[in-house]
């Protein structure tokens, strides 16, 4: 039986969905960068004749870019809310941890800057394929680093149902 | 034996190929004296169906002949209905029957025979020209389902090939960039500077797709008179880096001896304009954006060369697609001659087929009379040989009479 199904669930559905949006929101962001490259060198293929405009691109990704941070919020919030359930008081001292507060900062970042000065375009792509790049490092190589709390083999790996 | 539709098709015009634009002005069929122009041609003997299409291109007439002789006599009518010297106008007119006709038709309706291949203009000329023709009597069964085909073909063509996509014009090159940028043109800011006759075309295009406009010019009466033609604001040249704030797009499209904007007037524009893009189009000669202005992130920079390089590039493109429309419209064309072949020919196969079976059975019966010691099996077998002989002669009776054209 799990400890706090509730509380599980939802770090999952959040985290997962904050990485499918800011996959979504990288997919813009390269269209952008493809779009915006031939406007300056003056040059456009067929694929780029298909894209749609740079501000719609832009829009676009500005507004999954704070769909996945409100998810990644939740989901963070809920994960250090089980890593101290199952970790104690060193929690956030996890490699895996730390690496979802910096993706999770940098996508405040984006948005906060966004908002405040209006910084948009290339800055605001290249920020978004960063936090992906982040965001798919780790879940696809962090869980085999050993020192990691969420280590497949550390002895401190979360079983769901044993709290310790 | 009467001609069926396709055999019967026949066109005879000219065009701006064909004619020089004194000729075509002297050759064209105003609406005023399209009534006219009807009754003589219907009036001809060996036709029985007629489409007049005068565009400032070509005027040319779709028949349907009821002989073939008539033709001769549509080269006259040209001459007689504009009071022209036949000797003149005879060595400009092309006509042509049949599947060239068709092909004729379907070249046109499709623009591949425009001055500006691809324009689309020229389909709604042919449908006009076809409505005309309906409401003056002159449309027929045999003309009406080839010009549908003729629309058919030429809508299916356009939007298989893409022809027509492509900006082959200055001012369309730069809507279409700036459509890459701002994805709509509705409640775009956009500024034209200078009242240039080029700036002015230019500002035409922004203003139909929905754009505000601003016009800044150095002589006050000229673009308060430029504005009041688009319904926009007018702002004196001095302002030009105000209105950089505010515009989405700015136009320049005026002389100056130097440049009117340089590295200095960019640097920290874009902060102020919370980064929002900026299209600068510059169609003066000389430029008035300063040729070394670095690239400012954000900021599109366009001039006459890149705009003509574009149109250039898409014109090139158009004539590969038109190349490939051609091969469509003869694929076409074929299929069409294949089923109007099938189609009248048919009933007189079927007539063919059943004389031959009838006579057949008859010489059948008479051998059958003599021949009564044969069994069931040996008649069938016997039957069955007589009608294979029959089926195997007409067979190729039958080829031949479908490959005639």
């Amino acid at each position: 039986m799990l400890a706090y199904p509730f509380v599980t669930l939802f770090h999952i559905f959040f985290s997962l969905f904050a990485d499918v949006v800011l996959f979504f929101c990288g997919v813009l962001s390269l269209f952008y960068l493809l779009v915006n490259s031939s406007l300056k060198k003056k040059r456009f293929s067929s694929f780029v004749d298909k894209l749609p405009a740079l501000t719609t691109l832009e829009k676009t990704n500005y507004v999954g870019l704070t769909i996945a941070f409100a998810s990644l919020s939740f989901g963070t919030l809920s994960g250090s809310f089980l890593a101290s359930i199952y970790w104690g008081d060193d929690w956030y001292l996890d490699v895996r941890q730390l690496w979802s507060m910096i993706t999770w900062f940098l996508i405040f970042s984006l948005l906060a800057v966004r908002y405040s000065s209006g910084m948009r375009g290339q800055s605001l792509a290249l920020g978004t394929l960063l936090a992906l790049s982040l965001s798919i490092s780790s879940a696809l190589f962090l869980d085999y680093l050993p020192f990691t709390k969420h280590s497949k083999s550390s002895s401190e790996h979360i079983q769901i149902g044993k709290v310790p | 034996m009467s001609l069926s539709p396709l055999q019967g098709f026949a066109c005879v015009g000219l065009n701006h190929q064909t004619a020089p634009m004194d000729i075509r002005e002297k050759v064209s069929f105003p609406d005023a004296k399209m009534t006219k122009a009807f009754e003589d041609l219907l009036g001809l003997s060996g036709l029985s169906e007629a489409m007049i299409l005068s565009t400032c291109n070509r005027s040319e007439v779709y028949v349907q002949l009821t002989n073939e002789s008539a033709l001769k006599q549509i080269e006259m009518f040209f001459s007689k209905h504009h009071e022209f010297e036949h000797s003149i106008i005879r060595s400009h007119l092309y006509a042509y029957k049949r599947e060239e006709a068709l092909t004729q038709l379907f070249t046109v309706a499709t623009s591949l025979d425009s001055q500006l291949i691809g324009e689309p203009q020229i389909l709604g000329q042919v449908k006009t020209a076809y409505h005309l023709a309906k409401k003056m009597g002159a449309l027929g069964p045999k003309l009406e389902p080839i010009f549908q085909n003729a629309f058919r073909v030429a809508k299916k063509i356009r939007t298989e090939t893409g022809l027509g996509k492509n900006a082959i014009s200055l001012a369309f090159a730069a809507l279409k960039l700036a459509k890459k940028v701002f994805s709509s043109m509705d409640g775009l800011n956009v500024s034209l500077v200078g009242a240039g006759e080029m700036g002015t075309l230019f500002a035409k295009h922004f203003h139909t797709n929905g754009a505000k406009l601003t016009i800044l010019n150095r002589t006050r009466e000229r673009g308060l008179a430029l504005a009041s033609r688009f319904s926009a604001d007018y702002l004196p040249l001095e302002k030009l880096q105000e209105n950089l704030l505010q515009s989405d797009l700015v136009v320049f499209s005026l002389e100056s001896p130097t440049p009117l904007l340089c590295k200095a007037n960019l640097k920290g524009l874009m902060q102020k304009r919370r980064y929002r893009p900026l299209f600068l189009i510059d169609i003066s000669l000389p430029r008035v954006l300063a040729p070394d202005m670095p690239h400012f992130e954000g900021i599109y920079r366009y001039d006459l060369d890149d705009l003509a390089q574009i149109v250039r590039k898409n014109m090139d493109e158009r004539k590969h697609i038109a190349e490939r429309a051609k091969l469509l419209i003869q694929n076409e064309v074929a299929d069409l001659i294949t089923l109007e072949k099938s189609k009248y020919l048919s009933p007189q196969i079927a007539e063919v087929k059943n004389q031959a079976f009838s006579l057949t059975n008859q010489e059948l019966q008479k051998a059958f009379g003599k021949l009564k010691h044969l069994s069931v099996k040996d008649r069938e077998t016997v039957e069955d040989m007589a009608h294979r002989i029959s089926k195997k002669m007409l067979h190729h009776q039958i080829q031949e009479l479908k490959s005639r054209p």
